[in-house]
């Protein structure tokens, strides 16, 4: 029990090294409902290390969806890709944002993860449209 | 029917709205749901759907209250 503990003070340097903003889709938790959640880039299930470097920040929503999957689909070819991995990625490299506010991947990975983060869902992008209104995205 | 019935809740909008919050311990339940599921444990149908549901809750909450403290109210806390 509790081998997997993120202890605290380590929950609160991947907060701080992720500025408070999921990693994955950039929403800031600021005006966010729920608490960001600690999460292993690389699955616990496959003896991922509970460690500063193996964990990111991610929203409710990116971390129900990522879970322990670190492949996907890259809808635009089928190909099954490694997903955007926050920690050895730079995410402008992967992904853009449009104009309505919709998150664009730009690479086999990035849209492979777009994808299976359903990012683009309607309440995700009507809540981004509001955080570009008050300035705080992207 | 009771499946039809439909509720009406009057409100003042938007301060009324910008109270809406997520029950801390819904929040609560949530976390330990992703807990779980990043722990390594795969989350059962039924928790899948929960924590499903209690995702589209809290972001449901998160719109309303932007959308209300942005309609003009000097809103928040
Ligand atoms: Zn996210």
């Amino acid at each position: 029990m509790n081998r997997d503990y993120v202890p605290l003070s380590l929950q609160r340097r991947v907060r701080d090294r992720a500025r408070n903003r999921c990693e994955y889709c950039g929403i800031s938790q600021a005006f966010q409902e729920a608490t960001f959640h600690v999460d292993h880039v690389h699955p616990r299930s496959e003896e991922g290390p509970t460690e500063y470097e193996n964990l990111a920040l991610a929203c409710v929503s990116c971390s129900l969806r990522k879970g322990a999957r670190t492949h996907a689909l890259d809808p635009a070819t089928g190909a099954r890709v490694a997903t955007y991995n926050p920690r050895h990625d730079r995410w402008n490299e992967h992904f853009a944002v449009g104009e309505d506010m919709r998150i664009v991947g730009r690479t086999p990975s990035g849209r492979a993860t777009v994808e299976l983060l359903s990012m683009n869902r309607t309440l995700a992008v009507a809540i981004r449209v509001e955080e570009a209104r008050c300035g705080r995205f992207p | 029917m009771a499946a039809n019935a439909t509720v009406r809740i009057d409100m003042e909008l938007p301060t009324d709205l910008a109270r809406l919050r997520l029950p801390e311990g819904v929040d609560r339940r949530l976390q330990a749901l992703l807990d779980k599921q990043d722990r390594g444990e795969p989350l059962n149908v039924d928790e899948a759907a929960e924590a499903e549901g209690l995702v589209e809750l809290s972001e449901l909450l998160t719109l309303l209250r932007l959308r209300a403290q942005g309609s003009g109210s000097s809103a928040a806390e």
